[in-house]
């Protein structure tokens, strides 16, 4: 109950520094002139840092899902949630971006490439979860069998992710002779840019995370203090 | 992070770019557009619309910490 | 070596199981009819005669209804236990060996469902293998990862309302590397193809079992509390 005003963190000047160069650097910065390819090389910056930041919340959701059965607190069952959910929505972003780029460069939105069922089957994994939490009744109950299917999605998860790209050879750019980049491959103009948008678009998820578990613990306090809520007002 | 590392494990071969890339003149890139000047007028656009996305954000935030100050103050209330 | 299984814990666990589970034959028959009937459903809707439907298809078709048969199959193993038998469980065996004892019945009973399901398959459909043994292997290590995800999902969709929705919706994502898998090895089975290519994918078939029943094992004590 510090009088103190919040301070603004540096690492949310550090997000808004880096998102701001990452679409300045991303629109004006010389790319490589590649056929197929042209200009939507540019989309490097802004759908590919969708997918790692998805596997990067999600791995925060999991991590906190091992806390809460480690620890049992009400705190680390919030997190894990909320990282769950922005890991959901950069992965239903990353999904439409590339669909719609896929749409132009490869000729339709679906093409059975292996990175894209990855993420669709990472997706189905954790709408699922989603749908558990809301299937259970008890919050004890509901936190732990929500860790518990989270901890067993993810440790299936790792297999798929090195099994699918062995059935099938991927399209993305980069793989198998396709013209274009990969993360060990950029070049370094594009990396330039590149990691720095890995950085501000995962960040910004965390910020956003951030947010939403504060509102979630204000929900959790107004519930649990109802009555002495009601006699203050 | 886990699909760059599952790719380049499984070694698929890969196109690496260098500066001819960068000079050739015969795939088309948009640069009638870029000399006009109009691509900063993309950029402005997008980063207003980001800077009112963090305008947003950071007043979800403020707000946030405000209601955490209002409730610790009912239970200092009562408290007393 | 006998003496030390036939004390310890979960073997206790496991025959009980198949003590209840004697008791209750006609959910086994019942399973076993599930899979006859749908293998004489794909057999008519494709309005096929023996041996000609496509191998990759014939073998994808399989697959998908073992899949169907292991999750109505193994179901049960959670979501038809009363509470107050499950309470009387808690009492008497720890989570560990009670979980594994569970998975140990529902292994053999679905790996003996799948090769019965193999025969009547290949009576009505035509059997194009040309590889029966490492077809068999893939069956049984199929099974073994059918087993470890759905008798452990039906663990978790026996706590959630509408346990029998839940059950398809949480296992299918994650049961997908096992069935691609198990689709992969046993089509270089049927294409006779040499030990050695197919070794790679049945070890890493195998691999994957390993970490989904070591999975269950280590996080079914934290289903347990309750």
């Amino acid at each position: 109950m510090s009088t103190k005003k919040q301070k603004f963190q540096w690492w949310k000047w550090t997000t808004i520094i880096l998102l701001v160069y990452t679409i300045i650097g991303g629109f004006l910065f010389d790319v490589p002139r590649l056929i197929i390819l042209n200009e939507t090389v540019r989309v490097l910056h802004f759908h590919v840092p969708m997918w790692f930041g998805m596997i990067i919340l999600l791995v925060y959701s999991v991590v906190y899902s091992f806390r809460y059965l480690r620890y049992q607190r009400e705190i680390d069952d919030i997190k894990s949630a909320a990282f769950a959910k922005i890991g959901v929505w950069f992965g239903i972003l990353g999904i439409l971006t590339g669909m719609l780029w896929a749409n132009y460069t490869w000729g339709s939105p679906w093409n059975g490439d292996p990175k894209q069922n990855g993420a669709a089957i990472a997706l189905l994994i954790y709408f699922a979860y989603l749908l558990l939490r809301n299937a259970l009744e008890d919050p004890q109950q509901k936190a732990r069998i929500a860790s518990v299917y989270n901890i067993f999605a993810f440790a299936m998860l790792i297999p798929l992710l090195f099994i699918l790209p062995r059935l099938t050879d991927s399209l993305h750019p980069g793989n198998g002779g396709n013209p274009g980049f990969n993360a060990y491959d950029l070049d370094s103009k594009l990396r330039a840019v590149f990691y720095f948008a890995v950085a501000g678009w995962t960040m910004l998820g965390y910020w956003v995370a951030q947010t939403n578990i504060k509102l979630e613990v204000i929900k959790q306090k107004i519930e649990d203090n109802y009555e002495e809520i009601l006699k203050h007002n | 992070m886990v699909f760059m590392v599952a790719s380049t494990a499984l070694g698929q071969e890969k196109y690496s770019i260098d500066d001819s890339d960068y000079t050739n003149t015969n795939v088309e890139m948009a640069d009638q557009f870029r000399a006009e000047g109009k691509i900063y007028v993309v950029v402005a656009v997008v980063l207003l619309i980001l800077a009112g996305m963090f305008v947003y954000i950071i007043r979800t935030d403020r707000k946030a910490a405000s209601l955490e100050k209002k409730l610790a103050e009912i239970k200092g209330l009562d408290k007393e | 070596m006998i003496e030390k299984i036939q004390s310890s814990s979960w073997y206790i666990a496991f025959l009980k199981e198949v003590k209840i589970e004697w008791r209750q034959k006609f959910t086994v028959y019942g399973i076993f009819l599930y899979m006859i009937s749908t293998v004489f459903i794909v057999y008519l809707g494709f309005q096929v005669r023996q041996g000609v439907v496509d191998p990759v298809l014939w073998n994808t078709l399989f697959w998908i209804i073992l899949l169907f048969s292991a999750v109505n199959a193994i179901a049960k193993s959670f979501l038809s236990e009363s509470r107050g038998l499950m309470l009387y469980y808690f009492t008497v065996h720890s989570p560990t060996s009670f979980l594994f004892a569970k998975l140990f019945y529902h292994f053999l009973l679905f790996s003996f469902i799948s090769i019965l399901g193999l025969g009547i398959y290949s009576v009505i459909l035509g059997n194009p293998v040309q590889d029966p043994l490492m077809f068999f292997l893939s069956i049984i290590l199929g099974s073994l990862g059918f087993t470890g995800v759905f008798t452990f999902v039906s663990a978790i969709a026996s706590k959630a309302a509408q346990g029998a929705v839940m059950m398809a919706v949480l296992g299918f994502p994650i049961v997908i590397p096992i069935l691609l898998m198990a689709i992969k090895s046993s089509k270089n089975a049927m294409d006779g193809l040499d030990r050695a290519v197919t070794s790679g994918d049945i070890l890493t078939l195998g691999a994957i079992d390993l970490i989904v029943w070591s999975a269950a094992l280590m996080l079914f004590p934290f289903l347990w509390k309750n």
